[in-house]
């Protein structure tokens, strides 16, 4: 079973039925791309998306039904980007919340609490080079593991490369 | 009759102490058996469980965590009942826990040598720095060690090259990373005493390793194998004709006649025994482990000092935004600028002497994670993503711990791997001496962030550092420590111990320079007896 299908499954028996009155439901992989657009205000690729659904719902089987919840949100209060939506009424909580967890999936590349010292914790692998934090950051600094940048490039001051 | 033995020389640990051990015995012509408790791992397949994994805050994650040979951090497997949580990064395979760490390697300055009777503090090592410098020297070259031949690294030697060394290193030294040089210039030199950290992270090629590409990724994984790990000498060890054998829990220590250790068993993962027989033993199997192993067996004990004596660099760090804009920690070395205020002087009569240097671990994970939770989203949570990471600088501190009997690991029969062994149970508690100097290390972390324009986020607590000296002490009394200063047990004259564990006086530096000299210096105590 793929990712998608994981997603679609464990979402499918808990829609609100007023998700369905709006006309979006997060019931499948472009949905959560789109989820992901909207609250990352950037470009996400679809498997990143689905990878990223994928492992919070790991941890969270109620996901997929909160993600729906706040899809149902931005569309009835006609928000269609993360500026509109961070400042929206309402905006909190559960919903916000569940913001977060899609937020920090993408920006760290995982899902779950870390958990240090230990071999054993929750966390869940999304992605390591398309962590949108390295997305802003790799202009000034290496993904850790991935430098072509040459001996002593470190004695430079950094910049945009 | 002749009695016929599977070895010369068995060492058990295959890390850098114990793999240097072994090279530099079979190198000499003696015949060598290496054993080791975890397998062999190619490079690229750590590399690619880093890349896989999201647990990068786990510097352990990627190593092999077997039920037989498990990592330190298998829940469980180290249980303290101390004051301090002591929970050291600790790896079970061939080149041991060198796999991942910053690379430092430094030489202890001829005063620590002398802490009891210079200050009153502590023990006297059995032997002087002069001892100990031609081994140094080995050392150094055998690791490929890249360093600044004109520093003064005490701090108390100002324009001076110190300590004394018998060659130049290897390899000279790097130029300091943009915010290193950033830090070095805003403190000045006229009030603050720093050098470049010695390093087995090389900048020019050396014996095979690449130069350093800045992957700042030392203390996970070295993608391309400039960092120096243990593995490099047990390849070397095999290919002087050692014999390696990995998967091999060595669980039991036989003594026979004459107090001599007759043999060691190993058990597979299947727990399949086997024995073997040899002149001499070299236990290397890290300090928890070899003292354990000791503990386990009744052996070289007679001073109840095997276990005990536990000191750490205990230290504390500071989290500062800096005044300059374009700081980026993440940038090449992981660790290289190095300020020795307080590395020795008087005041060791009174509190800890501190190393305190700057890390430049890439640090934007964290950073991001917490302007996530702090509920950010969009432009506001770029912008703070990018200005926080620009500008953080992690500066931390190695304070001195003195050897305290109390301070101790033991088995633990209470927790048990696959194989029916122990866990290992700690008590560690840090000491007055240690927080009256980070008392000292808190004063400098104000004025440093003054003199660069900065502001301190936070000061982090007690924190240790994987430096684990003293559990195997070396002294010259047999009363009351468990090595002379050959590595010798007192208890039997065949056995050796091989580790940061028989260190008797801490310092502020990295040990693990100086145990590889004292291995090399064991090692040609057995080649002249074998």
């Amino acid at each position: 079973m793929g990712t998608a299908a994981v997603v679609a499954v464990a979402s499918g028996p808990v829609l609100p039925v007023g998700a369905h009155a709006a006309g979006a439901a997060a019931t499948d992989v472009a949905d959560l791309q789109k989820m992901a657009h909207l609250v990352t205000g950037k470009q996400v690729d679809q498997a990143l998306a689905e990878r990223a659904g994928s492992a919070i719902t790991e941890n969270h089987p109620g996901f997929p039904a909160a993600l729906a919840k706040l899809q149902d949100f931005a569309a009835s209060n006609n928000i269609t980007d993360v500026e509109m939506l961070k400042d929206a009424p309402g905006f909190e909580g559960d919903l916000k919340d569940t913001a977060k967890l899609l937020i920090g999936a993408l920006y760290l590349g995982y899902s779950g609490t870390p958990k240090a010292l230990s071999s054993v914790d929750d966390v869940k692998f999304v992605t390591y080079t398309q962590a949108l934090t390295f997305q802003l950051t790799h202009p000034y600094t290496p993904i850790p593991s991935y430098s072509r940048w040459g001996t002593g490039y470190w004695a430079e001051r950094p910049g945009r490369i | 009759m002749a009695q016929d033995f599977d070895a010369d020389v068995i060492v058990v640990g295959s890390g850098a102490v114990g793999s240097n051990a072994a090279y530099e015995l079979a190198r000499q012509g003696k015949s060598v058996i290496l054993l080791e408790a975890g397998p062999s791992v190619p490079r690229w397949k750590i590399l690619m469980n880093f890349r896989n994994s999201g647990r990068h805050y786990d510097h352990n994650d990627p190593y092999p965590n077997n039920p037989w040979a498990p990592t330190s951090y298998q829940p469980g497997y180290l249980q303290n009942t101390g004051s301090f949580e002591m929970m050291p990064g600790m790896l079970k395979l061939v080149g041991g826990t060198t796999w991942h760490w910053g690379g430092a390697t430094w030489r202890y300055i001829p005063n620590d040598f002398k802490l009891n009777s210079l200050y009153g503090k502590g023990r006297d090592w059995p032997i002087g720095y002069d001892d100990l410098e031609p081994y140094y020297t080995r050392a150094e070259y055998q690791l490929g060690i890249s360093g600044g031949d004109g520093e003064d690294q005490s701090g108390t030697h100002k324009g001076q090259a110190y300590p004394r060394r018998s060659k130049p290193y290897p390899i000279n030294a790097e130029k300091f990373t943009y915010n290193a040089q950033k830090m070095h210039d805003a403190l000045g030199t006229q009030d603050y005493a720093m050098c470049t950290e010695p390093t087995v992270r090389i900048h020019k090629p050396w014996d095979g390793r690449p130069a350093c590409e800045g992957n700042n990724n030392c203390d996970q994984v070295c993608p391309i194998g400039t960092l120096y790990n243990g593995s490099i000498h047990a390849d070397k060890a095999v290919r002087a004709g050692a014999r390696l054998i990995t998967e091999a829990v060595v669980t039991r220590i036989e003594v026979g006649d004459g107090k001599k250790v007759r043999s060691v068993s190993y058990m597979t993962p299947e727990g399949k025994e086997t024995k073997l027989t040899a002149k001499v033993f070299v236990l290397a199997a890290h300090s928890f482990e070899t003292a354990k192993l000791m503990m386990m067996n009744e052996v070289g004990n007679s001073s109840d000092m095997v276990g005990r004596n536990l000191m750490d660099h205990i230290g504390i760090g500071m989290d500062l935004m800096a005044g300059e804009d374009a700081m980026w920690s993440g940038r090449g070395p992981v660790q290289q600028l190095t300020i020795m205020n307080w590395r020795d002087g008087d005041f060791r009569k009174e509190h800890s002497a501190n190393k305190t240097a700057l890390a430049n671990g890439n640090p934007q994970i964290s950073l991001a994670e917490a302007a996530i939770n702090e509920g950010l989203m969009g432009k506001e949570l770029d912008a703070r993503i990018m200005r926080d990471s620009a500008r953080y600088q992690f500066v931390y501190s190695f304070l001195e711990m003195l050897p305290s009997p109390a301070n101790r690991i033991q088995p633990n029969p209470a927790w048990k791997d696959s194989l029916g062994n122990p866990g290992i149970k700690i008590h560690f508690d840090v000491d007055d001496y240690v927080k009256a100097g980070a008392v000292v290390a808190r004063e400098m972390y104000q004025d440093m962030a003054k003199r660069m324009g900065g502001t301190i986020a936070k000061i982090h607590g007690f924190e240790n550092h994987d430096h684990l000296m003293g559990t195997l002490i070396m002294g010259a009394d047999a009363k009351d420590s468990v090595v002379n200063h050959e590595g010798r047990s007192w208890d039997h004259d065949n056995l050796f111990v091989a580790s940061v564990g028989v260190i008797p006086a801490a310092g502020v530096v990295n040990p693990t320079l100086t145990a590889v000299a004292l291995a090399i210096r064991s090692a040609d105590v057995i080649a002249k007896e074998v």
